[in-house]
């Protein structure tokens, strides 16, 4: 069994698109969430959130490919280029032919699905594009990934709605460390700011329309936001041996279904999954410094998370900072597992832990440390990320120190 | 790659008949944009694949040939793996697609035929 480290990381995001901006805007506690404006929103309630603000998909792609990809696929295409090249890791032939591309994502196309029913419902036409297809497929993401940088081994899509991306990079994760992929890009990616969406957030009675204050008593629900992540994983012993900076070793990967209810979130299913990380790291709760929540800014989430960190946690829990990033990067959805991954990564690297932003008031129904509006240096021997999908589909990441 | 497309109205009628010079003019326009290319790069005698056209390119052609002439194109298949839709009973006789000259004689021909001309 191979030990997994983090050797790269890329991320296209509401707070920027360099690793740099990301971070110092996360500890900052800086928010991304501001006005909508990627579509016309007189028809509705929702003027906000979390959009990947200048992307100029000109300035990465030739137009032929600008022209195929959603924007969902270029968003996951400029993560992962970003990831190889943080790594500073030459991709030969020979590791191509086996590498593996799991990419996470919620609804595919959104852009493109939008665009085309309006023409199609809304004026009639009679055609839809003929690019319609290859644009939103749900696998186009990861497909377009494996195109451009010619990774040729394992590659799929994992669609657990906000849970897909962490889903997507424990599967990466658990090949390399069998050795069946020598090196994995792995990752989640989501651009679903669509008029239909959005219509269908609202409709859900989730949405915020001022702005996520996640574990704060005067919360007002979710933001959607958008962006990708993507991670190089490779061995430890090949990331040493080519003096690779690493920020972290993934340790373990735990999921769980709630089997209950199909929005609402049971502290059980949670709970089982982060056991179920920790047992696949070898690790004790009490190793844990930090967890990533999930953390949407619902009253249902926020709660059923404290909950569930309770009992895993126990007397531990008061020692355990937890923080939420959706306050700063909104919830993308299928990008979010991967975006918040890299939050943990780089709480490890650097030995800080990022706030929980817009906290205004403690909720008692939230026993726990959420680490409001200021960053802290501490130590962080272990973090873990928790994923909580619609669906009642969980996945946790457990980290270490590289 | 599509190599050569064969063309023919729904109705399985071979479309024939001379191009005029403002469809011409059109289909030139449609193609270069499709293949994001100056027009003036484009003969009458061009073929598309001679502009490095691939399966791809050229369904988006035909389908803003379509919309801009409100006509319909059936492509038949040909090399293509993404065009699945099987050969219609009457389509035994089909114009090939070589030049843009061929294409525009055969968008005039099915705008003809709409119009009743």
């Amino acid at each position: 069994m191979n030990r997994v480290v983090i050797s790269g990381i890329g991320v296209v995001s509401p707070v920027g698109s360099s690793l740099d901006e990301f971070w110092t805007a996360l500890v900052e506690g800086r928010s991304g969430i501001g006005p909508l404006t990627l579509i016309p929103t007189e028809r509705l309630s929702t003027r906000i959130a979390a959009q990947v603000g200048g992307f100029d998909p000109d300035a990465h792609f030739s137009p032929k490919q600008a022209h195929l990809l959603d924007r969902f696929a270029q968003f996951a295409v400029v993560a992962a280029r970003a990831a190889v090249r943080d790594a500073q890791c030459e991709i030969s032939e020979e590791l191509a032919l086996d590498a593996a591309t799991v990419v996470g994502n919620g609804s595919g196309g959104q852009g493109t699905v939008d665009a085309g029913y309006l023409k199609l419902y809304g004026q009639n036409a009679e055609k839809a594009h003929p690019l319609s297809i290859p644009r939103w497929m749900v696998n186009a993401a990861a497909s377009q990934v494996s195109i451009d940088l010619g990774l040729r081994g394992p590659t799929w899509t994992v669609a657990t709605a906000c849970a897909s991306a962490t889903h997507a990079i424990g599967q990466a994760f658990h090949m390399v460390r069998n050795g069946q992929a020598p090196i994995a890009l792995a990752g989640g990616t989501e651009a679903c700011l669509t008029v239909g969406t959005v219509k269908a957030w609202e409709a859900l009675r989730a949405l915020s329309t001022d702005t996520c204050r996640p574990f704060s008593r005067n919360r007002s629900g979710l933001v959607i936001g958008e962006g990708a992540a993507m991670f190089l994983l490779e061995p430890r012993d090949r990331a040493l041996a080519r003096g690779a900076r690493v920020y972290a070793e993934v340790l373990g990967f735990g999921m769980s279904a709630d089997a209950s209810d199909i929005t609402a979130a049971d502290a059980d299913g949670g709970a089982r999954a982060m056991r179920a990380a920790l047992r696949d790291a070898r690790a004790n709760p009490e190793d844990v410094d930090y967890v990533n929540a999930h953390g949407t800014g619902t009253i249902l989430n926020d709660r059923t998370e404290s909950e569930a960190l309770r009992k895993v946690f126990g007397s531990h829990a008061d020692r355990l900072a937890v923080s939420s990033s959706k306050a700063v990067l909104g919830h993308s959805m299928g990008a979010a597992g991967a975006l918040e991954l890299a939050a943990a990564a780089l709480a490890l690297q650097t030995q800080t832990i990022p706030p929980t932003a817009n906290f205004e008031e403690p909720d008692p129904a939230c026993d726990i440390d959420c680490v409001p509006n200021v960053a802290r240096s501490a130590r962080v021997r272990m973090a873990m990320s928790n994923s909580f999908a619609f669906g009642g589909l969980n996945a946790v990441i457990a980290l270490g120190r590289a | 790659m599509v190599n050569s497309i064969d063309l023919q109205s729904e109705t399985g009628e071979t479309a024939r008949g001379d191009h005029d010079v403002d469809t011409l003019d059109e289909v030139k326009r449609i193609i270069a944009k499709g293949l994001r290319l100056p027009i003036e790069q484009l003969t009458d005698d061009t073929r598309l694949e001679e502009l490095g056209a691939d399966s791809l390119d050229i369904i988006e052609i035909v389908y803003d040939l379509e919309e801009k002439f409100g006509i319909s194109i059936t492509i038949k298949p040909g090399e293509s793996s993404l065009l699945l839709k099987p050969e219609t009973p009457g389509t035994e006789s089909m114009v090939e697609l070589g030049t843009v000259a061929d294409i525009a004689r055969v968008v005039q021909s099915l705008v003809e035929a709409k119009s009743g001309r």
